[in-house]
């Protein structure tokens, strides 16, 4: 019998619990020896922060695969620079027909991907073809569904025809993802790469040298990189997904930098920012914050209810309390460094109670004896406010609003959704009001003024209060096929200040990114381009 | 013996059978469908022809009965379908992530094994002294404390002020020590006390009178006799958290970006990325099973009277 | 008569006190007797008379921060009141050994009987363990115990309360001790289980010349074995005499209601029926 071992259990637990322990300490150690060796032998490394895993380096696919890291593998034919400035990245120039659908691209020569092919028209157009083969997939990119051929021309000319006149095209070819190019070798064997690819092969100045999934990964600079060379030679991406553990490895000196929007409180923001010991940095506006008031709700149907809301709430106070100073008060539905948002007609709203109350007097709601919500034929002026829960600034500004206009006598209800609740209810147009935030660059302000003409996105359906809705709707139809410039600025401007003057879409707060980094990071600038990383000309002080 | 336990090992096969029936019938009686729980993941409006061909795709236009039993035969498998996500096979991206949560549970096990055995005994055994104080204060802070915040205190003070420890992630054993004590903590709250009134408990029994009278040694009574017995509702207790542990560390992998499946499985359900939510319930059944076998298992070689009659000589 | 010089065990002035938080109490007191080689005496009284303190006290098992234990009681001559613990250690078990009412509780469940006696033996001496189970098995042999290697393997649970009861006091035989206490060794047993218990111990006082404290509120087991009596009450002895003259003439009026009040046990024995 096994009474030997039932003898010594205590020689068998122990048994157990040491290899165990042996196992645990063996696994553990692989890999280590060599991370720690490399990261002090190089100086030149930046080590940042990401709070999901980077994801597939495939130029053609979305979530989960991360913006930034797309963006240091593969580029785009044109790029977007501060201010909507395109420039030539991938294609030297181009050249538009005069009937607005033949894009002809000159392509930049003696580029090379990493692997050391080269970069030419029939890659450019394997690409296309790939994206093509999933139209519906990226559909949401204006210009792909318009497509109606791609041609290589010559080895260095590539030809895009449309179906109809689409300006944006060249700023949308600009985006991270999909219209990036990815190397011969990384297709599969059917071109399909919605599946996968088999390399990561790009053309852009970083690669990546390690991975590991969840963990980190390490990008090394493409020293065949046919434009600036990275000063950095090692960028370590860390994931960390959760915030305050960001901050404390940053304070502790594991991280170099920490970039983004959101990825640390504004609290911690701060604090760091107080010690004096790093270098902050706060960007242009990349997008506003903006609350959408659903103008077929009986109460917010009259412009003046809309206005009354606009003026009943100290915005300036609100955003600089809730953001402690990291957003600015936005007096325009899209920031004024996007292209033709410069330049927008409105009535800028100040802060004055006396002003909404009388509004909402005007507008036949009034309050009560001895109550304090107004009434208009028995009903009381209550709306809801929805927001995404999982974000507190919103919250925050919800519950400030939520006491700032019962000052005037309206109630606000406000309620905490998933975002995919907050999504399908804006779709469905069931709400009252909605917070909401614009694409930002490179997407607007096409994508935006798109998304409003949108049926069954959310905006359309809000706006249908406003008496010249189909006349925006027309005129946004209009602003992306017109081939004349002065037309289409004009276009933005009556479009974007009808939307703002009828108060349906309040503009709230500008939102920017931050950046924080040891004082040894020099040169550290925000991308133009909203999704793309921020390590272009970045150096470590060695 | 042996017999117990082959016993014990078949009890868990109907057991996980009503665990996969429960999960597919929650599933399927849910308003999510995962034809749109795709798309939605993916972030792509799906047209209705695109919906109707994932359905089929996905076997849903199926009479229930047929789907269950397909899903049993893949789960024999070890299939789980494909992450809507990443479009990746769910055991692969999971099983990818099982050994490092298996360290994590393991290393917190360990330590509070090592803590929790010494400091309860001694609390046990010298009744109101210094150790038995300490082990009452210890409990108190690992019982009101929650787990991210006990997180973030390690890591502010030992990394980041003492720089003993790295802040996050893997690599080395010292990477491995804050998250396990920071799950261990509340094991070790809980079971110092247990073991302490355990032991304070067996020590008015006449077995440890006994003892004495024969003139064993006071330690070796304490240390063999009485720890043996008084033991035994700590690890059945440790046993049942193991399950706990092994599915739910998911604070402790967040907090300290550790990359276990926990994590995996929050994000999961962020992206309702059903395949990989369901099986992730089923493993939680199936790793609960196994730890309480392990755990029974374990009582047997601990103490005799479980898998033996008794009374066979008179 | 004072025969302390020929008496292996000598109880002198004993008292006991205990400290709570009202204050001293005393739980015996005034406990003189002795036992001498060979010799069983008998300690009878009912629950709460103080039988176990004095055993306990003999042993030095008190709770030394709370009890306080005045009076002489010596081994052989030697002086135990007092003794440090590491050298109690050392007696006990060995030199003065101790039997338990209920042996079903007495076993650690968790080892074997054999696990057990060996670890008493290797507590007294330097025997191996091969060396220290053939031992055991000789004791339980020479005591007719069956099978004893077999025996030895079985956990506690695994053999009735008279089988254990035997094997304990073959345990406590086995180091040759200078004196054996019995607390109520037979009480928790049924009737044939006793019988063997019984003439156990007096085979072990007589190939040994083992003395032996046998404590018993049972009359029927006193009048079989014991040579002494001693009845103890509220911590006071109140009679003590040898057991022919306790049973026949009782002279204190708790022993007299004692043994007034015994249920009959052995058919061949006369009932004393005293009326009321």
């Amino acid at each position: 019998m096994s009474n030997q071992i039932m003898k010594k259990p205590v020689l068998l637990i122990s048994v157990i619990i040491l290899i165990l322990s042996i196992a645990l300490i063996g696994c553990s150690n692989e890999s280590v020896e060599n991370k720690e060796e490399t990261t002090s032998k190089s100086e030149n490394a930046l080590t940042f922060a990401w709070p999901r895993d980077i994801g597939e380096l495939n130029p053609h696919v979305y979530n989960p695969s991360q913006l930034f890291s797309q963006s240091m593998v593969y580029e785009p034919l044109v790029s977007y620079g501060d201010g909507g400035e395109l420039k030539p990245h991938l294609a030297e120039s181009w050249e538009i027909s005069p009937d607005g659908k033949e894009y002809l691209f000159h392509l930049r020569q003696n580029v090379k991907f990493s692997d050391g092919t080269s970069f030419n028209a029939e890659i450019v157009k394997k690409n296309f073809d790939a994206i093509l083969k999933n139209v519906d997939f990226h559909s949401w990119l204006g210009f792909i569904s318009k497509i109606a051929q791609t041609e290589v021309i010559d080895e260095n000319t590539f030809k895009l025809t449309l179906t109809e006149p689409y300006y944006p095209t060249i700023q949308e070819l600009a985006v991270v993802r999909p219209v990036r190019f990815l190397g011969e070798a990384g297709f599969p064997q059917d071109g399909d790469t919605s599946k996968g690819v088999e390399k990561p092969v790009g053309t852009g100045p970083w690669v990546l040298d390690d991975y590991k999934v969840d963990e980190y990964a390490v990008f090394t600079r493409n020293e065949a990189y046919w434009g600036e060379l990275p000063s950095v030679e090692k960028i370590t991406v860390k994931i960390i997904p959760d915030a305050e553990t960001r901050v404390l490895a940053f304070e502790k000196g594991e991280l170099d930098l920490v970039y983004g929007e959101g990825v640390i409180s504004i609290d911690s923001f701060n604090q760091l920012k107080s010690t004096g010991s790093y270098g902050t940095s706060i960007s242009e506006p990349v997008a506003t914050r903006q609350l959408v008031l659903n103008t077929t709700k009986e109460q917010l149907s009259d412009e003046r209810v809309r206005q009354a809301l606009h003026y009943g709430f100290d915005k300036a106070a609100m955003v600089e309390g809730v953001t402690s100073g990291l957003e600015e008060k936005a007096d325009y539905i899209l920031p004024t460094n996007f292209p033709y948002t410069s330049d927008i007609d409105v009535n800028t709203v100040k802060y004055n109670v006396e002003k909404a109350k009388q509004l909402l007097d005007e507008a036949g709601w009034k309050l009560p004896e001895g109550k304090s919500v107004r009434e208009k034929d028995g009903k009381p002026l209550e709306v809801e406010l929805m927001y995404n829960s999982a974000e507190s600034i919103q919250k925050t500004m919800a519950e400030t609003l939520q006491s700032e206009w019962a000052g005037l006598g309206v109630k606000l209800n406000i309620v905490g959704v998933e975002l995919t609740t907050q999504v399908e209810r804006f779709k469905a147009n069931e709400f009252d009001m909605n917070f909401f935030s614009n694409y930002g660059a490179p997407y607007d302000p096409h994508t935006f003024v798109n998304i409003v003409a949108t049926e069954g996105f959310g905006f359309n359906e809000a706006i249908s209060a406003y008496s010249n809705k189909e006349e925006i709707l027309s005129q946004i139809a209009k602003v992306t096929q017109t081939t004349d410039e002065a037309e289409r600025q004009q276009l933005y401007s009556e479009i974007l200040g009808s939307l703002q003057e009828q108060g349906a879409i309040l503009p709230i707060s500008y939102i920017k990114k931050i950046a924080i980094y040891k004082k040894d990071i020099s040169n550290f600038t925000f991308p133009g381009n909203r999704d793309e990383h921020p390590f272009t000309g970045i150096s470590v002080k060695e | 013996m042996a017999t117990y336990v082959f016993k014990r090992i078949i009890t868990i096969v109907p057991i996980f059978l009503i665990a996969t029936l429960i999960t597919f019938g929650m599933i399927n009686l849910s308003p999510v469908d995962p034809a749109e729980a795709y798309f939605a993941a993916a972030h792509i409006q799906a047209t209705d022809e695109a919906l109707e061909q994932k359905r089929h795709e996905f076997g849903l236009d199926q009479p229930l009965l047929i789907q269950y039993v397909n899903t049993l035969i893949k789960i024999c498998q070890f299939d789980f379908g494909i992450s809507y996500v990443t479009n990746k096979p769910v055991w692969e991206e999971i099983s990818a992530r099982i050994p490092a949560t298996i360290q994590l549970t393991i290393g917190s096990l360990l330590i509070a094994i090592f803590v929790s055995v010494p400091i309860g005994f001694l609390a046990g055994i010298k009744k109101n002294s210094g150790m038995d104080h300490f082990s009452r204060f210890l409990s108190f802070i690992g019982a009101s404390i929650p787990s991210f915040w006990l997180g973030y205190l390690f890591i502010f003070f030992f990394s980041v002020k003492l720089d003993l420890f790295p802040v996050e992630g893997t690599g080395t054993w010292k990477h491995l020590i804050l998250p396990s004590l920071t799950l261990a903590f509340p094991l070790i709250a809980l079971y110092t006390r247990l073991l302490r009134a355990s032991i304070l408990e067996n020590l008015q029994e006449s077995y440890v009178l006994f003892a004495r009278t024969r003139g064993i040694h006071e330690m070796a009574i304490m240390g063999k006799h009485v720890l043996r017995i008084a033991i035994s509702p700590m690890i059945t207790g440790l046993g049942m958290n193991l399950g706990n542990l092994l599915t739910g560390a998911i604070i402790v992998e967040a907090v300290f970006s550790w990359p276990g499946f926990g994590r995996y499985f929050l994000e999961a359900i962020f992206n309702r990325d059903v395949p990989v939510i369901q099986a992730y319930v089923l493993l939680a059944a199936g790793l609960f099973l196994i730890s309480n076998l392990i755990v029974d298992l374990i009582q047997m070689f601990i103490d005799p009277r479980i898998s033996r009659k008794g009374r066979q000589f008179q | 008569m004072d025969t302390n010089d020929r008496n292996i065990l000598n109880v002198r002035n004993l008292q006991v006190d205990v400290r709570t938080k009202e204050g001293s109490t005393t739980l015996v007191q005034d406990i003189n007797f002795g036992l001498r080689k060979g010799e069983i005496l008998g300690l009878v009284g009912e629950s709460g008379s103080g039988k176990t303190v004095t055993s306990m006290s003999i042993l030095q098992l008190h709770d030394r921060k709370n009890v306080d234990i005045i009076g002489s009681i010596t081994l052989n001559g030697r002086e135990l009141n007092g003794l440090s613990n590491r050298d109690m250690r050392k007696i006990r078990g060995k030199d003065i050994a101790f039997i338990m009412q209920n042996p079903m509780n007495a076993f650690t469940p968790v080892f074997t009987i054999g696990q057990q006696f060996l670890e008493t033996i290797r507590s007294h001496t330097s025997l191996n363990k091969k060396q220290a189970r053939e031992l055991a098995m000789d004791v339980m042999e020479s005591v007719n115990l069956p099978e004893p290697d077999k025996l030895l393997k079985y956990y506690p649970f695994q053999l009735s309360g008279g089988m254990l009861q035997r094997v304990m006091i073959a345990m406590a035989a086995c180091l040759q001790p200078s004196v054996i206490i019995a607390d109520e060794p037979t009480t928790a047993l049924d009737l044939h289980s006793q019988v063997l218990v019984l003439r156990l111990l007096d085979k072990i006082r007589s190939e040994y010349g083992t003395s032996i404290l046998l404590i018993s509120h049972d009359l029927g087991v006193i009048s079989e074995m014991a040579d002494h009596v001693i009845v103890m009450q509220h911590g006071k002895i109140v009679e003590s005499a040898n057991v022919l003259e306790v049973f026949d003439h009782p002279q204190h009026e708790y022993t007299k209601k004692l043994l007034r009040t015994r249920p009959t046990l052995y058919s061949e024995k006369q009932p004393y029926t005293y009326m009321l």
